[in-house]
């Protein structure tokens, strides 16, 4: 027994190296490289850094996820009530899709956990990815998900699913369902000067076929600071727009019950 | 090798290999990283500790209580799901909040459950305030570790927010000073908040609140839903 502890202190030795260089959330590697500010992208001048190239951009996904329409989702689009229904004209979390694939945001490593601080569209702005836990089993459904990650390699694998149906997943009210499912692959690129994020989408009740894109986010000096930013930016516009909005809801809702009731006419 | 030598090596060996986290707290200065809910004003914590005092019992100067007396309460931006700052968020009954350090930006953030209410705060550690931001709902905070205590100064308020459900105002001079110290072992937090307004108040006025470290994750609360709540037809 005296000398066995020898082996076993081996072991403890070997597990813990192979615990730190497996890039776990306490890897000191990668949080002295990855924290810290990065910039939106899709703006003039910020598109994706030499060599690399945008895959499906910002501007042009609606034409990407359109044809990829179930026809109940198509539909809904074609329904959709812009003004009323869409997350950012109410200042509510835009969700992960319209909030988080282009802004700029700010990662933060805290113990088992990822934190994206966006500036701007409210709730959707923070986003919190848990590297030490499993998807809840059943989570409540939020605009953006339910967010866990793992590593593969240099890769940071993001994993997200309890989803509301409220968001539109791209500028033209292309809706998704409670069953969308976003992947993400993050990777430092250019001697970490830029993060790339290669997003699938997939949505088996809303969509034919999963879709792509990718998105290059160039990284901030230290010391980089936004405005607080603030959806409406005075109480008086937040009530004028509560009251526009609840005007235009009722307006909606009593329009739709005199279709109702034509279309029941008409039957008899 | 005896056992008591094994543990001593490897307690050695994990004592030499601290997490990143561990290494990025500086010094002596204690890792306030958790999520913390506020305790209620009727709940005395071991050792007597219990919250003291309120942002509705400010006293104001003649002219600003005029001017609070005058107000239309139903404006108060707390109503509309709007940001009420830092003086009120602080003593807001079941605030629950986010404490989350930077270190490779040199900030601590603040995240609030409700995110209407606090939106979010950033502070700015050991950098003096920056003259050139535009006044902010949440003004503008600097922070500095003075021991076991983390001070934050605040400038910089725009108008929009009160300093009390009674419409208390505020003027461009007001300052906060918070400070925040881990007590019981870290499990919980001692908030005192100073508010300094020479143009508002008569001397300046500090609260007490003790928040409790949890082991429990934040979610996404959305207030605005409580107010506006379109009638679109459910998704199939």
């Amino acid at each position: 027994m005296r000398n066995a502890p020898i082996g076993l202190i081996l072991l403890i030795v070997t597990s813990l190296s192979a615990a730190a260089q497996s890039g776990s959330a306490s890897s000191p590697n990668w949080i002295e490289q990855w924290t810290g500010n990065y910039a939106n992208q899709d703006q003039p001048g910020r598109e994706a850094p030499p060599g690399y190239k945008v895959l499906n951009p910002f501007s042009r996904l609606d034409e990407v996820i359109i044809p990829l329409l179930q026809p109940w989702a198509a539909a809904r689009r074609e329904a959709t009530d812009f003004e009323i229904e869409e997350d950012g004209q109410v200042c509510r979390p835009t969700g992960l899709l319209m909030a988080h694939q282009n802004r700029g945001f700010q990662l933060v490593a805290s113990p088992g956990r990822i934190t994206s601080i966006g500036q701007g569209i409210h709730t959707g702005a923070i986003r919190r990815i848990y590297l030490n836990r499993d998807h809840l089993k059943n989570p409540p459904l939020t605009s953006l998900g339910d967010s866990i990650a793992h590593w593969e390699g240099d890769i940071l694998v993001v994993d997200t699913i309890g989803f509301d149906d409220k968001s539109f997943m791209s500028l033209d009210a292309t809706r998704h369902s409670t069953e969308l499912h976003v992947v993400e692959r993050w990777r430092l690129i250019l001697n970490g000067t830029y993060l790339e994020k290669r997003w699938v989408v997939d949505d088996p009740r809303a969509l034919k076929a999963p879709f792509t894109f990718t998105r290059y986010h160039k990284k901030l000096p230290p010391d980089y600071r936004e405005n607080e930013s603030n959806c409406l930016s005075t109480p008086d516009n937040w009530r004028a727009w509560v009251e526009i909005r609840n005007s235009a809801v009722k307006f909606a809702a009593e329009q739709r019950a005199a279709e109702l009731k034509s279309s029941a006419k008409k039957k008899d | 090798m005896t056992m008591r030598t094994v543990i001593f090596l490897v307690a050695l060996m994990m004592t030499a290999a601290p997490s990143a986290f561990a290494q990025a707290s500086k010094g002596s200065t204690p890792d306030l990283t958790g999520v913390y809910e506020l305790v209620p004003n009727d709940v005395t914590l071991p050792g007597g500790l219990k919250n003291a005092g309120s942002p509705e019992e400010i006293s104001l100067l003649p002219a600003a209580a005029a001017k609070a007396k005058a107000t239309d309460l139903s404006l108060d931006t707390a109503k509309d799901c709007q940001i009420i700052g830092p003086f009120r968020m602080m003593a807001w009954e079941g605030t629950k909040m986010d404490l989350l350090p930077s270190p490779n930006t040199g900030r601590m953030f603040m995240l609030f459950e409700n995110y209407y209410l606090g939106l979010f705060r950033e502070i700015i550690l050991d950098r003096p305030h920056d003259p050139k931001r535009p006044a902010a709902w949440n003004g503008d905070s600097v922070g500095r570790w003075e021991g076991y205590t983390l001070v934050v100064d605040t400038t910089n308020f725009n108008e929009f927010t009160w300093l009390n459900s009674a419409g208390a105002p505020h003027s461009e001079a007001l300052r906060l000073i918070e400070r925040y110290r881990p007590v019981n072992g870290g499990q919980f937090l001692e908030v005192k908040v100073t508010a300094e307004d020479p143009k508002v108040l008569p001397k300046p006025y500090t609260y007490t609140r003790y928040y409790r470290k949890v082991d429990t994750e934040i979610s996404q609360y959305v207030c605005t839903d409580d107010l506006v709540k379109p009638e679109i037809p459910a998704i199939q």
